[in-house]
């Protein structure tokens, strides 16, 4: 039997199924936590993103209009507008949280030259405008196409290329000096 | 398609050629030939990488189980034809007309309630005879 689309398990979320939400679970709360973690750049944040997301879509289910957007656009978009307002909550200590994770995340690294250069892409990052940062994490890091991640911020497709444009172009500039010390992931040329 | 607009588009859709729109594809790879725009497709495929390595997904360590844990067991679903809406809406319409008629009936009375006790009077009449009589013979 065919796996269920995502909409069939929102319409079976309407009466509380909780296998449906176990597999809407496997499906994307990997995806949504990874998304409210590059942009919150916490992990605590992006854990508390990812389950208030998902508590939502189980509690209001019935509020989804199928055909006007996919589930994984609406779970993202729920998860973007909390994100913004997580991020707008710790404005003022971001940056503290970078230092504080930035121990946590590169742990595994043994080169200080690799963890100055992910520290310095993550402040990069953390830097942009979080409308840019959102359509360069939905893009760059998420694998959407601009149509779909205009449909998660609620934008034109011009108005996200614009984003994302100046996303890539406002890192190119910050991380010059790296770039001449490739990460060793290679490219990604067709 | 010149190294300017090569550029631009690598701004806006990424070093990944394969996921350019498909009527721009030919002409980047044909760019991408050049010197000059290998060079700028591998100064893009670096920011690309460097954002990768940088921010990677982080494990979930449990989050699904936490998410799980904090929704109600699942009731059996009733069928549909027994949905508490439809049967609230369809005791609605049965009650509406019934409280209409209950409320109406007791608010005129009507003109015969003169006649109604007559009739009962002359139906228990006789009974109330034959009552009489029993208790005069009873008395004798």
């Amino acid at each position: 039997m065919a796996d269920p689309s995502d909409e069939e398990l929102l319409r079976r979320l309407r009466s509380r199924d909780r296998a449906a939400f176990a597999v809407l679970l496997d499906r994307h709360l990997a995806g949504v936590q990874a998304y409210a973690f590059r942009m919150t750049d916490n992990r605590a944040d992006a854990e508390d993103i990812a389950q208030e997301t998902f508590l939502r879509v189980w509690s209001r289910a019935k509020t989804f209009r199928p055909g006007r957007v996919r589930v994984s656009t609406w779970l993202y978009r729920i998860a973007h507008n909390l994100c913004v307002d997580a991020f707008r909550r710790r404005r003022d200590v971001v940056e503290d949280g970078l230092d504080t994770l930035a121990d946590e995340r590169f742990s595994g690294l043994s080169g200080s030259i690799a963890e100055e250069r992910r520290a310095a892409v993550r402040a990069a990052v953390a830097e942009l405008p979080e409308r840019q940062r959102a359509a360069l994490v939905l893009c760059q890091l998420q694998g959407w196409s601009n149509k779909d991640a205009a449909v998660v911020l609620e934008v034109s497709v011009d108005a996200l290329e614009s984003l994302v444009a100046r996303a890539r172009r406002t890192l190119r500039r910050r991380l010059e000096t790296f770039r001449e010390e490739p990460a060793e992931a290679g490219g990604r040329a067709g | 398609m010149t190294l300017e607009e090569f550029t631009r588009h690598l701004d806006v859709h990424g070093a990944d050629l394969d996921r350019w729109p498909a009527e721009l594809r030919a002409m980047a790879r044909t760019v991408a030939g050049t010197p000059e725009g290998r060079s700028t497709l591998e100064a893009a495929c670096a920011l690309g990488a460097l954002l990768d390595e940088s921010l990677p997904a982080p494990p979930m360590l449990g989050l699904k189980a936490r998410i799980l844990a904090r929704v109600p067991p699942t009731v059996p679903a009733w069928p549909e034809w027994l949905a508490v809406g439809r049967w609230r809406r369809l005791a609605g319409v049965a009650v509406a007309p019934l409280a209409l008629g209950f409320v109406l009936g007791f608010a005129w009375p009507t003109e015969d309630d003169e006649l109604e006790d007559a009739v009962s009077v002359l139906a228990f009449s006789s009974v109330l005879d034959e009552a009489l009589v029993e208790g005069e013979s009873d008395v004798e």
